[in-house]
């Protein structure tokens, strides 16, 4: 049994008291320009989502925002990032600068993530939120895809519907499902090889359970399989 | 990493300015990080200038006003969860759970001490179950011996679940009514830990909030009638 010397107990209390006086400085002066804490990664400010096309009886909000960047083709090394001013954003669209097909003589680019309406009804489920257009343009406007075997990755906020959702991209004239993660709470993300329209989309459920009845059955699984456990305690003690 | 065709962040969301430079939030990190390393560094120590105990009064006494307290907030919250809204930011479950008990409770810990003991809900499940008579119809004898094989693993491997869905899954597990049933399922682990091993010992080595709470504790200013001496840092020198 040892304990720590008394001299480097005062000296861990110096650094606390060090580090305590530089916290409440930076408060003092600084702290007032942290705008919203960031409450590890959890979307504790989240605001109602801003629907393009509200369904009656919908919640009337702000319109939705658009989101725009201009950037250097090189971008210094730096990912393309644009997404829309909500908060938090309701879309994000990132992309390596290398995975861009970029000619040569353009000086710079604009990033756009915007709101439309869709273009066609959506085949698979129920649109949860807006359609975003997601394009790279030139100036001038002229278009710019991303390169063959390159891709770029879109971010879509839900609405807080429950239920399995995946991301639609809208090419060559039709909705097509994108393998979709999701990255944060709320949030979804897919790769796309294509510059399109993108949705989230509500998919049918196919069970017909209300999530009260999955955690009922859930619980009850769990209560079988404490049950077998203590069974076979029972049998082994024998 | 071999295909690395999406970043997985743990904090996606809003982007905000820093009120600070870049350098210095990265020099802060830096220090960080590198000053944690240094709590691992052997040091030079002094034998104990005092009567030392060790760490056998581990498990608090039940107080059953403050237990009843915390079993009901546990279900009012795993309540909220399932029949709540399913919005993170509308819900109560996601901030108490994951900001409040997750982090701000082991903070809490860290300052003040081990403070907890009295109104774990898990804790108070497992001593609710600790009866031998119960036992006895059940499983047909006294509590099982804890094997030593298993030391800490049962709580370290649920933290490690745990901390998966904080960092990992955490767009399925903040989900509130996700948190409320691991919730719900938890409670039943900790009550078969009670049951099969006794409070004690299943509280000391195997319920993960008071092996948490107790670790972060040992920091802690206050000792709470475990072995120790008042001050900061005044229970990492006792033994387990």
């Amino acid at each position: 049994m040892a304990v720590v010397t008394s001299s480097r107990r005062r000296f861990g209390l110096a650094a606390m008291a060090v580090a305590a006086m530089l916290l409440a400085i930076f408060w003092a002066t600084r702290g007032w320009e942290a705008g919203p804490p960031i409450y590890d990664g959890l979307p504790l400010q989240t605001e109602p989502y801003r629907y393009l096309q509200p369904a009656p009886g919908q919640a009337t909000t702000a319109p939705p925002t658009s989101g725009s960047e201009n950037v250097k083709p090189s971008n210094q090394g730096l990912p393309f990032i644009a997404n829309t001013n909500e908060s938090p954003p309701q879309a994000e669209l990132q992309a390596d600068p290398n995975a861009i097909a970029i000619p040569p003589s353009v000086p710079n680019l604009t990033i756009t993530v915007t709101p439309v309406p869709p273009v066609a009804p959506i085949p698979n489920g129920k649109l949860d939120g807006n359609v975003y257009r997601m394009a790279i343009t030139a100036p001038g406007g002229a278009p710019i895809g991303v390169r063959p075997g390159g891709h770029v990755t879109v971010f879509l906020r839900g609405t807080g519907a429950s239920g399995k959702t995946v991301i639609d991209r809208f090419s060559a004239g039709r909705w097509s499902a994108l393998p979709t993660v999701m990255p944060g709470a709320g949030f979804h993300s897919a790769d796309s090889d294509q510059l399109a329209d993108f949705a989230l989309v509500l998919l049918p459920d196919s069970s017909g359970l209300s999530g009260g009845v999955r955690a009922a059955i859930a619980v009850a699984v769990v209560l079988a399989v404490i049950g077998l456990l203590l069974v076979a305690v029972r049998l082994l003690r024998r | 990493m071999l295909s690395p065709t999406l970043i997985l962040a743990h904090a996606f969301g809003a982007r905000y300015d820093l009120p600070v430079p870049l350098y210095l939030f990265v020099l802060g990190g830096a220090a960080v990080v590198f000053a944690s390393f240094l709590l691992v560094v052997r040091r030079e120590v002094a034998p104990a200038d005092g009567p030392t105990t060790g760490d056998g009064g581990y498990v608090a006494p039940h107080r059953p006003l403050l237990g009843g307290l915390g079993l009901l907030l546990l279900a009012f919250l795993i309540y909220s969860g399932i029949h709540g809204s399913q919005e993170i930011a509308e819900n109560i479950l996601p901030t108490m759970f994951w900001l409040i008990v997750w982090i701000g409770v082991p903070i809490s810990c860290g300052v003040l001490g081990d403070w907890t003991p009295w109104v774990n809900p898990f804790a108070t499940l497992a001593r609710l179950v600790d009866r031998d008579d119960l036992r006895q119809r059940l499983i047909g004898g006294p509590a099982l011996s804890w094997p030593r094989w298993l030391g800490f693993w049962p709580a370290t491997l649920i933290f490690f679940l745990v901390a998966s869905g904080e960092l990992i899954y955490n767009g399925w597990a903040t989900r509130p009514i996700v948190t409320a049933v691991s919730l719900v399922v938890y409670a039943l682990i900790s009550a078969l830990g009670g049951l099969l091993f006794g409070a004690e010992v299943w509280l000391e080595r195997g319920e993960m909030f008071s092996v948490l709470w107790a670790t972060w504790g040992r920091l802690g200013y206050w000792r709470f009638g475990r072995p120790g001496r008042r001050r900061f840092l005044g229970g990492v020198d006792q033994p387990r």
